[in-house]
């Protein structure tokens, strides 16, 4: 099993699918990636422990999370064994609980969401890992220098079509994380009571300014 | 002290794009209290009432199929308090027992309701909160009857004199409505969202409420 960690999240302006959010795991070495799409309800309680916001009101997954710490029950690991895209998106995953009650170990196997392992194993500090298998289909090497924002900012032009011109820079700002920010920003706001009400509807125009911030325009 | 009430049905809120009603309901005494949730909830509380088998699990089986394995049992959900500001909010506690031991914790109502249908366990709202925001229908009104008169006052429509409300066969369309809409979802066909969507379901619901559509499936 490969030991990941939760890089960030960013809008996922690939797809038009319900999973508009990307999360992007890490392996311990730095240089290889995975992406994986998940839904805004998922998104959600993951950038903001991520980026330590106070959801107003606890998600489902925050729910789940406490109530099983209030029962001294402890998550010791998350196992991503397979994913599967069809017909449903789905990870058969391994949760392995321990009961401090009763020290005793109870093995969980089930077909779960992308987003609930990842917020669960997030919110419960426990380690996430994915079988070998997993990490060998779905792994992105970095190229040298390139960190994961880069990725995903290089994927995007790719697919826009967009070459930039010999000796212009793209514009990644102070935190080098532009897309990753924007996002956390997006729930900033929508804790605030400024949820777009459709976000499906405007990720055109938050890519047209996510091209535009990087692009200098 | 504290009223015994059940899920009565989810239906789409006409008032707020982002949100879908369930009401709650107490036949007896014919109370009523409505709480918005989101529509991710909403499908979830749907689906398991009308046992609806979901393709994707979603977070609350996650933790019910959780729960069993580890033992632990929802052994009520109460409808805890409400607060209107900053926003109109419903508080809501989930009270769990593994062996000897007891927690209560604060959840959304969504979730707490969720795992109320999940679990079959009781669901109970303080009296305060029912004085405050619930309401007692008359004799022969029902919650349907009244979601509809509610969005007709809400649209300002009024009935011509010896007009009635078109409510289908079922005499629950827009609880039927909700449950079409979580199949259709199911089914692939994209779920409703956009402002356009938003204003063609309520055009459409208005319409035969009105008697202006032809009458089909309700």
């Amino acid at each position: 099993m490969i030991p990941v960690s939760i890089e960030g999240v960013r809008r996922n302006f690939e797809t038009s699918s319900v999973y508009m959010y990307n999360v992007t795991l890490i392996d311990e070495t730095g240089q290889r990636i995975f992406n994986f799409g998940v839904e805004r309800h998922e998104a959600l309680p993951i950038v903001a422990a991520l980026h330590n916001l106070t959801l107003p009101r606890p998600q489902t997954i925050n729910v789940m999370a406490d109530i099983l710490k209030l029962h001294g029950i402890t998550l010791e690991e998350v196992r991503l064994e397979r994913v599967s895209h069809s017909p449903i998106y789905l990870f058969s995953t391994t949760l392995l609980w321990r009961d401090s009650k009763t020290n005793g170990e109870v093995e969980q196997k089930m077909d779960m969401r992308a987003g609930d392992a990842f917020g669960l194993s997030l919110l419960t500090g426990c380690p996430l890992l994915l079988s070998d298998e997993l990490a060998q289909k779905a792994g992105i090497m970095l190229a040298e220098g390139e960190t994961p924002e880069l990725y995903r900012i290089n994927t995007l032009l790719k697919r826009e079509g967009i070459t930039l011109p010999e000796g212009k820079k793209l514009r990644l700002g102070y935190s080098k994380t532009p897309m990753r920010d924007a996002l956390v920003k997006e729930f900033k706001a929508s804790l605030l009571g400024k949820a777009p009400p459709f976000p499906e509807e405007d990720m055109e125009q938050r890519k047209k300014g996510c091209l535009a911030f990087l692009l200098r325009e | 002290m504290m009223v015994a009430v059940t899920i009565e049905g989810v239906r789409r809120s006409f008032w707020r794009h982002d949100t879908y009603i369930v009401s709650l309901w107490h036949e007896g005494e014919r109370r009523l209290l409505d709480i918005g949730i989101g529509q991710q909830e909403a499908y979830t509380l749907v689906m398991e009432m009308q046992h609806i088998a979901s393709p994707r699990p979603t977070t609350l089986h996650l933790m019910v199929n959780t729960f069993k394995a580890l033992g632990v049992m929802v052994e009520e959900v109460r409808i805890e308090s409400f607060a209107t500001s900053p926003l109109p909010v419903f508080y809501a506690v989930v009270r769990l027992g593994q062996g000897d031991m007891v927690q209560e914790l604060d959840a959304r109502p969504s979730d707490a309701l969720g795992l109320a249908a999940f679990t079959q366990c009781p669901i109970v709202v303080k009296e305060d909160v029912l004085e405050r925001v619930g309401i007692v229908l008359p004799e022969g009104q029902t919650p349907e009857l009244h979601y509809a008169e509610q969005l007709l006052k809400h649209e300002r429509i009024v009935l011509t004199e010896g007009k009635k409300l078109r409510l289908g066969y079922s005499k629950t369309p827009a609880r039927d409505a909700v449950i079409r809409e979580v199949k259709a979802a199911l089914l692939g066909i994209p779920e409703p969202s956009g402002e356009k969507e938003f204003e063609q379901a309520k055009e459409n619901y208005l319409a035969f409420l009105l008697g202006q559509y032809p009458e089909k499936g309700s």
